[in-house]
């Protein structure tokens, strides 16, 4: 049986009266793509969140390596420890260039020399080599996406939290953003990938966490889950019930 | 060849500082002589600034109290228990570096202006303790030191030359800290946050600690600038050494400058200060018109060099990172390939 990376258990957190997460339960493995979806206010980025600390969560127990996460543990002592975690919208260090924001990162831990090559390294790997002198925040959105992903590999990650990676990117983009998930995956990185886009699902999961209104719903294969009724509902179930209404 | 266009580059700053190592051997004119100090001064004080509002765009308003934290421990120390200045310039960046640490640990932790209103708050509590604590810093009468003939342990010297190259080593040392915490981890990590706070966060960089101990050392400058400062003056008082106006200047000279460079803060330093004097002997007669003329220049200079005077150089100032804004065209430095 595969090793778990990373387990939640019992996580709650409300915002005011509305309860964003609810008693959610699941593990991430060692090596896999897990796909984190639901529908919009699904509780999807939350989680994500609660997991990097942005959030304290108001009960339940993160665990990373068998290890329980206090959350006095912040944001960037986890990503340190390995739990790394990208934007929605990309977040380039505007004021730097391309080589710069990866080499920033890269410093972490390492002497100057070594960061540089750990630099080049990264910008070869993620295909940004050629953009290596410009202005970070003048890159295209593709590419912006890459630069989050390159700057997260200087930290060398065990697991990587994608949130809607796929999100405002063409259908060419998207497949070469599927072979660098896939790539990443490949060197041994886990990665959590939050999508709406069921094409990236389907292509670079393993297996599927559904939560819909903060609660779990379901697990197991893309194929298995993507059919089930409940799933359907939870994504249609607006359009499905005003249907039926008429 | 490499080796030689580096010598052409860093020519200009060797003719720089031979000429002002050499300007005392020309004039015995005190007045230029102390004109200088001041920018010297000014432009230490500046770079201090810069290191925390500059690179890390974290504005500070009380960093005229750390000059006067400085400046009223060297004379207190030396006029009441006979304390060379050279040593009580540890306790004085201490005490400096202790109210950094208050401030900063209180208001770090927080997003948006906490900081700076904090600062300014901070800068009255120290005005307003200097005037009420009489008995100790001679309150809104002042506090000065007799001068006792030439004596370098004391900073006594009967002109301003002694001072001079003080001041001016000082402004070595404070520049060569400024381009060590430039190339350094910590200038580096202070560059992610001030492009993306929450980014630099989740990639490990603890912004908190960066941004304090940034603070800590534009304290430490400050107030290690200042005691020379005050010995300098000769008289001190809460107006002179404590007050916002002094905050302000010192962040006007960074500003008009240029922020987030080396050299901003220095040029900044001598065109504002070589300005005030000269507007000063010109219109001084006609009350309140150097001040006009001099605020109208630095509207001007605002308006047309947003970025500094330094931007005028560019090989000065635009190649330091943290001179660039996120969404200044003239950064992009390459097209898409």
């Amino acid at each position: 049986m595969t090793e778990n990376l990373l387990e939640i258990e019992d996580l709650s957190i409300s915002f005011g009266g509305i309860k964003a997460v609810r008693n959610v339960n699941f593990e991430i493995r060692k090596g896999e793509i897990l796909g984190l979806i639901g529908p919009n206010g699904a509780g999807k980025s939350t989680i994500v969140n609660l997991i990097s600390n942005i959030y304290k969560p108001d009960k339940g127990v993160i665990r990373f390596e068998g290890k329980e996460l206090s959350p006095k543990i912040g944001t960037a002592q986890r990503a340190k420890m390995g739990i790394t975690r990208t934007f929605q919208t990309p977040k380039p260090f505007g004021n730097l260039n391309v080589y710069e924001n990866i080499y920033t990162i890269a410093l972490q831990g390492r002497s100057s020399s070594e960061a540089d090559l750990k630099t080049k390294e990264i910008l070869n790997k993620t295909d940004l080599s050629n953009y290596e002198n410009f202005q970070s925040i003048k890159l295209p959105i593709e590419k912006r996406k890459f630069l989050d992903m390159a700057r997260i590999l200087a930290l060398d990650p065990k697991l990587i939290m994608m949130d809607e990676v796929m999100g405002g990117l063409n259908p060419s983009e998207m497949d070469e953003s599927f072979k660098m998930v896939k790539r990443l995956n490949a060197e041994g990185i886990t990665i959590l990938f939050i999508e709406h886009v069921m094409r990236a699902v389907v292509n670079v999961c393993s297996r599927l966490v559904v939560v819909n209104n903060g609660q779990f719903l379901c697990s197991g294969v893309p194929t298995d889950v993507l059919k089930r009724q409940d799933v359907i509902e939870a994504y249609l179930g607006e359009s499905k019930n005003h249907a039926n209404n008429k | 060849m490499k080796n030689s266009l580096n010598i052409l580059k860093k020519l200009p700053i060797a003719v720089i500082a031979i000429l002002m190592v050499s300007i005392p051997a020309f004039t015995d004119n005190n007045y230029i002589i102390s004109t200088l100090v001041y920018c010297f001064v000014f432009a230490s004080l500046a770079i201090a600034w810069n290191l925390i509002g500059g690179y890390g765009e974290q504005v500070s308003w009380c960093n005229a109290s750390f000059v006067a934290i400085g400046a009223y421990t060297g004379m207190i120390m030396y006029k009441m228990l006979g304390i060379s200045p050279f040593i009580a310039i540890l306790v004085g960046t201490g005490l400096a570096f202790i109210a950094a640490t208050l401030i900063g640990y209180g208001t770090f932790r927080l997003r948006g202006i906490y900081f700076s209103i904090a600062t300014i708050a901070f800068g009255e509590i120290v005005r307003i303790s200097l005037q009420f604590w009489q008995g100790l810093t001679g309150g809104a009468a002042g506090y000065y030191v007799t001068y006792t003939g030439q004596n370098f342990s004391a900073l006594m010297f009967k002109n301003d030359v002694p001072f001079y190259y003080i001041l001016l080593a000082l402004l070595v040392i404070v520049i060569l800290i400024a381009s060590w915490f430039e190339r350094s981890k910590i200038g580096h990590y202070l560059s992610a946050i001030k492009g993306d706070e929450d980014a630099a966060i989740s990639l490990g960089i603890d912004s908190f600690k960066i941004k304090l101990t940034t603070f800590q050392l534009s304290a430490v400058i400050s107030a290690a600038v200042g005691t020379f400062f005050g010995f300098f003056i000769g008289f001190i008082d809460p107006g002179t050494v404590s007050s916002l106006n002094l905050s302000v200047k010192i962040v006007v000279i960074a500003i008009i400058g240029g922020v987030g460079t080396i050299w901003g803060p220095v040029l900044g330093s001598f065109v504002i200060n070589i300005l005030a004097e000269g507007l000063n002997s010109m219109f001084g007669d006609v009350g309140g018109l150097s001040l006009a003329v001099y605020g109208f220049l630095l509207i001007v200079i605002v308006i047309f060099k947003p970025a500094g005077l330094i931007s005028l150089f560019p090989k000065w100032g635009n190649n330091s990172k943290s001179a660039r804004k996120s969404d200044d065209e003239s950064t992009q430095n390459e097209v898409l390939p």
